[in-house]
């Protein structure tokens, strides 16, 4: 069985990657990234965030916005003049910029976060590190299972695919 | 002294003078001064000589009727005659008593005056009481001057007058001095105590400066520490305020700190964030590849032992239908033997019944050329005859069902012999033919014990009859074959089991067909219609058995039990 949903799965990822290059819409996964970041800054629940918080929810989403960028979203959408902007608003402006993100740069940030010893190499103990920090229970075997079958062209095809 | 007193009363005159301006209190004046000298005299005689006061005593006795008259004449005579006596008395008297006599007369004007009060009090009641008796006197003696006026006496009262006046004057002017006395006195004790009261007032004045100096100076100080507090409260204020100034600056200076570190460490928390949601991506998406990879691993794996069970079972699948078709062999030959078994059986069965069948057919037909008229009870009588000269005595013995089918099986034959009513030798060959498959049907019955070889007698049941009825006014015959099919026969070969034969009947159809009459001429078309499959027509007892080793050919080609020839 497990065989069978893995070919089901495979030929379904296929199939979303396809549409979703064509209509430039954003994964379900990204939607909720950009929902629990508006909700971590939310912090009266109006469902609206202050400039303060726009900017901290849109470097949380990993973008590094200059201040002039932040008023100036916040001019264009704040329309009641009540100085916030709601998350309807703010999912449009960042679906906008998280479909323009570049997966290597990504890539390349998350390999730096991985290679904290700036060794230009992520090393068993970099990985285990990782596995500690996001709380995952792993073997040392299955770690270097991991480093022993990376293979970087599928690696970039799944990030860029599920990114 | 004089001069004292002059100095006091003549102020007293003048404001006396000053009051009474008009005669009446000019004349009033006069009056009063007279009304004075009157009265000081008595005052004097009681006071200087009490013991005259006696000898005026008898003059006062008289003085009711005196005074009566005195009341009746005329007043204004005693008032001259009392002024004119003043006027005659003394000039120096009345100057010094008009000096002196000031003051009494002031005195009912100045109550206030403390002087006065002191005379009028003291002196003026005594000398009012006093004044009424002198003027008793007075009365009386002018009442006697009037009665008894005489030189001598004149002479007396100018004497007595003198006299009078003189002691008068000395006693006016001692009891002057006196009052003098007393007046000095009271005014020194007067003095002393104005004095004294105004030390004492000055001393209470001097204690009252001190007390309002005191005070004074008691404010001067609270003063002083008023503005000490107000400066110090001022000055207190004043570091309050700057204090608060201070802290104030203090305070957006830290909340200005806290805001910026509250920026930095929001970022810092979006930064982890961002990073830690990057990661699980990351690690996820990682993951999924080795995932995959292993995935396909165990892919390999699946699909090696998948192979490796199919082979295994198609191997013991294999050995099964090697073992089967084995024992399907040994059924065939089993079969094929029965068969064998069977024919023969059959063959040797046909031959006797033939051969009973060919003198019983002699023997009819010298009978029927003899008599004509037996019927179907002969046919029924043949066939009971004939079934039990055939099969033998097993069938009825055995199974009384089967027995009971084989008799009736034979009846549609019969029937449609004695419906047309032949009884021609047709109706014999009728019965003879329709005697066989009841012989035939209950083969199986009479089988029964056999087993397995059952299946291949059953088919037996098959043969095809003819029955051949012949019409007596046309004189020809009708042929007609009789098929009997067994629809279980496939089913019994393949069970050979015999419960299922016991219950079914044997024979489930009965097929009749209805053929030309066979002559003479047409006995080559009727072999053709009989024999279709068969090459080489046989003769008219056998039965062709080309039997293979399928056994459905045998049911398809039944052999033709018979072909009459019928003239």
């Amino acid at each position: 069985p497990s065989l069978a949903f893995f070919l089901f799965n495979r030929g379904d990822l296929v199939v979303d990657k396809t549409k979703r290059k064509k209509r430039r819409e954003l994964t379900e996964e990204q939607k909720q990234e950009i929902k629990d970041a508006f909700e971590l800054f939310d912090t009266d629940k109006d469902e609206a965030i202050d400039y303060h918080e726009l900017k901290v929810a849109m470097r949380a989403l990993g973008f590094d916005v200059k201040k002039a960028d932040v008023l100036k979203i916040l001019k264009d959408y704040d329309r009641e003049a009540t100085g916030k902007i709601t998350f309807e608003d703010f999912n449009e402006v960042v679906t906008d910029w998280i479909l323009e993100r570049d997966p290597h740069e990504e890539i390349l940030k998350a390999f730096k976060l991985f290679d904290d010893d700036d060794s230009g190499k992520i090393s068993l103990r970099n990985l285990r590190r990782v596995a500690r920090e996001l709380g995952e229970n792993m073997s040392d075997e299955e770690l270097r299972a991991m480093i022993d079958e990376f293979d970087k062209d599928e690696f970039i095809a799944i990030m860029t695919g599920d990114i | 002294m004089a001069s004292n007193e002059d100095k006091y009363s003549h102020p007293a005159v003048q404001n006396n003078s000053d009051q009474g301006s008009s005669v009446s209190t000019d004349l009033q004046e006069e009056y009063e001064e007279l009304l004075r000298y009157a009265i000081v005299t008595p005052n004097i005689e009681s006071s200087a000589s009490q013991p005259s006061h006696p000898k005026g005593e008898a003059p006062d006795a008289r003085i009711p009727t005196a005074v009566v008259l005195h009341n009746q004449g005329n007043t204004s005579v005693v008032r001259e005659a009392a002024v004119e006596g003043a006027k005659g008395g003394d000039l120096n008297i009345s100057s010094h008593s008009r000096a002196d006599g000031s003051s009494p007369v002031l005195s009912p004007r100045k109550p206030s005056h403390p002087v006065m009060d002191f005379f009028s009090s003291h002196h003026l009641g005594d000398s009012s009481s006093a004044a009424t008796n002198s003027t008793h006197t007075d009365a009386h003696e002018i009442i006697i001057g009037d009665c008894f006026v005489s030189d001598e006496n004149l002479q007396r009262m100018e004497n007595v007058l003198d006299l009078w006046s003189s002691s008068l004057k000395t006693n006016i002017i001692s009891e002057l001095s006196k009052w003098r006395l007393n007046f000095i006195d009271w005014h020194r004790m007067q003095m002393k105590k104005e004095k004294e009261k105004h030390a004492a007032h000055v001393k209470q004045l001097c204690s009252q400066i001190n007390d309002l100096k005191e005070l004074q100076k008691a404010f001067e100080i609270s003063i002083g520490r008023k503005d000490e507090v107000i400066s110090s409260l001022s000055h207190a204020i004043s570091k309050q305020k700057e204090r608060i100034e201070l802290m104030r600056t203090f305070f957006h200076w830290r909340i200005g700190h806290v805001k910026s570190r509250q920026d930095v460490y929001e970022g810092k928390l979006a930064d982890q964030y961002f990073q830690r949601a990057l990661l699980k991506k990351v690690w996820k998406g990682w993951r999924s590849v080795v995932q995959r990879q292993w995935k396909e691993v165990v892919e390999r794996a699946c699909q090696a032992r998948a192979e490796e069970v199919c082979i295994q079972i198609s191997n013991d699948y294999e050995t099964k239908v090697a073992l089967l078709s084995g024992a399907l062999e040994n059924a065939k030959a089993e079969v094929q033997r029965m068969q064998q078994e069977k024919e023969q059986f059959e063959d040797s069965m046909k031959k006797a019944f033939m051969r009973g069948v060919c003198a019983l057919n002699l023997e009819a037909m010298t009978m029927f050329q003899n008599r004509n008229d037996t019927g179907t009870d002969f046919t029924n009588n043949k066939k009971e005859e004939c079934g039990p000269g055939v099969q033998g005595r097993e069938r009825t013995v055995h199974l009384d069902p089967s027995a009971f089918a084989a008799q009736l099986l034979p009846s549609p034959p019969s029937g449609a012999a004695s419906t047309t009513a032949v009884p021609s030798a047709t109706s014999v060959t009728s019965a003879g033919t329709a005697s066989a498959p009841s012989g035939s049907a209950h083969l199986p019955t009479s089988t029964l014990g056999l087993g397995t070889a059952a299946a291949a007698v059953s088919e037996e049941v098959y043969v095809p009859r003819v029955v051949t009825s012949a019409q007596q006014r046309a004189g020809r015959t009708i042929t007609a074959r009789i098929t009997g099919r067994c629809d279980f026969a496939s089913k019994n070969r393949i069970n050979s089991s015999l419960a299922i034969m016991g219950v079914s009947p044997p024979m489930s159809s009965v097929i009749v067909e209805k053929h030309h009459p066979v002559t003479v001429q047409t006995i080559p078309q009727a072999t053709a219609a009989k024999y279709p499959r068969t090459i080489h027509p046989e003769s008219n007892t056998s039965a062709s058995r080309s039997l293979g080793t399928r056994s459905t050919h045998t049911q398809s080609l039944t052999s033709i039990q018979s072909i009459k020839v019928v003239d």
